[in-house]
């Protein structure tokens, strides 16, 4: 009996780094320590790797950097902060929690204020709000929160929408308030009711100290029919026992980056490291760097080479850490042959109607430190998911790890 | 001969990248003897110590969960020190057909211990390849194995 316990407690240890027990992977790691002696010598064993194709290498990778430069542009389609000492720009999303409404993104410390909005090609999405109880808008890690529209801190917005063929009428003027179930409409100076789908957009209230610029996209108005209200009364909007409802035109927690105003020339402090891929280890799907928890490395880091996406750290021990190599969870860009850009995921559900990435189109990831960065080429494409033939790492040359 | 084991155990990790490297699919994984030699020489109480070693090594190697692999070299491990009286009356022969069921018995844990919990657990191919590697070496495993106190 006594001779069982301890292969019951192995099992069960074994069963909890099968299932990924909090940190029991990373601990794994650092027996890795033992094989690090053999590396260079491993590494000689090794067959030669086979050389990157020089120039058309370089000509993806400029590509990749051209269409990440592109999309970047497009992302900050009618951002352009009325204070002269803001900027807009392009931040990453780190975590989106639907529950809270609201999105987690990395900003430049120091360089943002709360209340600015949040925007993603032309569309309002939210504003910066204060990072808990306190007046700071970014925590020491530089994250700060996104209230979307609709959220309980959001700030009211002053929006309109008019039809095209009215366009030289009166548009007709709303506020979006906070309400249960997402943003409300409120307040509206017609009891006119939009064609379903109608655009809105924000307004100009600036005589009324309101610096948030007219233009930006706040959704679809929707007209559905409202409940009876106890007693036979209409409830307050619309007309008629009509509701109207917005719809956002973005799915704000599908996002990979958003653009927010913050102070020019605050520019994010680039971390990471650099490491090389280490050779003790083989797999087609993984491979073992030379840096870990004492380097700063964390769980999620993005690895890159040279320009070349290489994968994201699925656990780091305190001298190594192992990347998990292929294509980004989030979002991806793919450039046709023809130099069209599509922002889409690895999952065809997600991908636009109708389209499917052409054999031979670039796949990019971006990072804002960074810039555009070559994940590789569309082998194929179906139904099934997205094959891409990416670069192998070159254990000769170092890599970089960034937080996301 | 336990720290003998211990560095063969991970000498034979880095040669298994090797093999790897250079025959792919088809490569010996060279870790397969030295968990089967384990399994008939190593003293029962103690066996958990090359389980273990053996099964991380292999996980660190592959980049693979390390619980995985030492399920793996656990379940057959135990199967094959069961057998050992029946094993060790055979001599040479009895190693190799150690490492053959071993090889076995590792590659249907790892489909099954892969099939429950998701995660890619190798086994299959190279440990039969590896298996075979006990051909060779047959005759220098009875001979250590010969040296050392062994509790059936």
């Amino acid at each position: 009996m006594s001779s069982a316990r301890p292969a019951l407690l192995l099992a069960l240890l074994c069963c909890g780094s099968l299932f990924g027990w909090p940190g029991l992977r990373d601990a794994e790691q650092g027996a890795a320590l033992f094989l690090l002696p053999a590396d260079p010598l491993v590494k000689a064993c090794l067959p030669a790797p086979m050389p990157a194709q020089g120039a058309a290498r370089e000509r993806d990778l400029t590509r990749a950097t051209e269409a990440w430069d592109v999309w970047c542009r497009a992302l900050m389609a009618q951002a352009r902060p009325v204070d002269a000492r803001y900027e807009a720009r392009v931040v990453p999303v780190l975590a989106a929690r639907p529950e809270q409404q609201e999105l987690l993104v990395r900003v430049p410390v120091g360089g943002v204020r709360a209340g600015s909005p949040v925007t993603s090609q032309g569309v309002l999405l939210g504003f910066l709000r204060p990072w808990g109880s306190h007046a700071e808008v970014v925590e020491s890690g530089g994250r700060a929160r996104v209230a979307l529209l609709g959220h309980p801190l959001a700030r009211p917005v002053a929006a309109s929408w008019q039809l095209a063929e009215r366009a030289v009428g009166e548009p007709v003027h709303f506020l979006i308030t906070s309400g249960p179930a997402g943003p409300r409409v409120a307040h509206s100076s017609s009891d006119s009711l939009p064609p379903a789908g109608q655009l809105a957009w924000t307004r100009d209230v600036s005589r009324l100290g309101d610096a948030l610029p007219a233009g930006f996209l706040v959704g679809r108005l929707e007209v559905e029919a409202a409940a009876d209200l106890p007693g036979g009364g209409l409830p307050g909007a619309g007309a008629g026992g009509l509701a109207l409802r917005l719809q956002p035109v973005l799915d704000a927690y599908a996002l990979s980056h958003v653009v927010i105003e913050s102070a020019v020339g605050q520019e994010f402090a680039l971390q990471g490291c650099l490491g090389h891929v280490l050779a003790s280890g083989t797999s087609a799907q993984r491979v073992r760097l030379d840096v870990g928890r004492i380097d700063g490395v964390q769980g999620g880091d993005l690895v890159v080479q040279d320009g070349q996406w290489l994968g994201t750290i699925e656990s780091a021990g305190p001298l190594t850490s192992v990347v998990r190599l292929g294509l980004p969870d989030g979002q991806l860009l793919v450039v046709s042959p023809d130099d069209e850009i599509v922002a889409t995921t690895a999952e065809p559900a997600r991908w636009p109607a109708d389209w499917t990435p052409s054999p031979g189109a670039l796949v990019l990831a971006g990072h804002v430190d960074l810039g555009g960065l070559l994940v590789g080429t569309v082998v194929s494409a179906d139904a099934g998911g997205l094959s891409v033939l990416a670069d192998p790492p070159d254990p000769a040359r170092p890599v970089r790890v960034v937080p996301p | 001969m336990r720290p003998a084991l211990l560095l063969l155990a991970l000498f034979a990790s880095q040669a298994l990248v090797v093999s790897r490297a250079w025959l792919a699919a088809y490569a010996p994984d060279p870790l397969l003897p030295v968990a089967a030699f384990a399994a008939l020489y190593w003293p029962r109480r103690g066996l958990l110590l090359p389980v273990l070693v053996v099964g991380w090594l292999r996980a660190l190697v592959l980049l693979e969960p390390a619980g995985g692999q030492v399920l793996c070299v656990l379940g057959s491990t135990l199967i094959v020190a069961s057998l050992r009286p029946a094993l060790l009356s055979w001599g040479r022969a009895g190693y190799v057909l150690a490492a053959l069921v071993q090889a076995g018995c590792w590659s249907l844990c790892a489909a099954a211990v892969s099939a429950l919990s998701g995660q890619t657990i190798t086994g299959g191919r190279e440990l039969v390849l590896g298996a075979l590697l006990a051909v060779p070496l047959a005759g220098l495993a009875c001979a250590a194995g010969r040296s050392v106190t062994v509790r059936p």
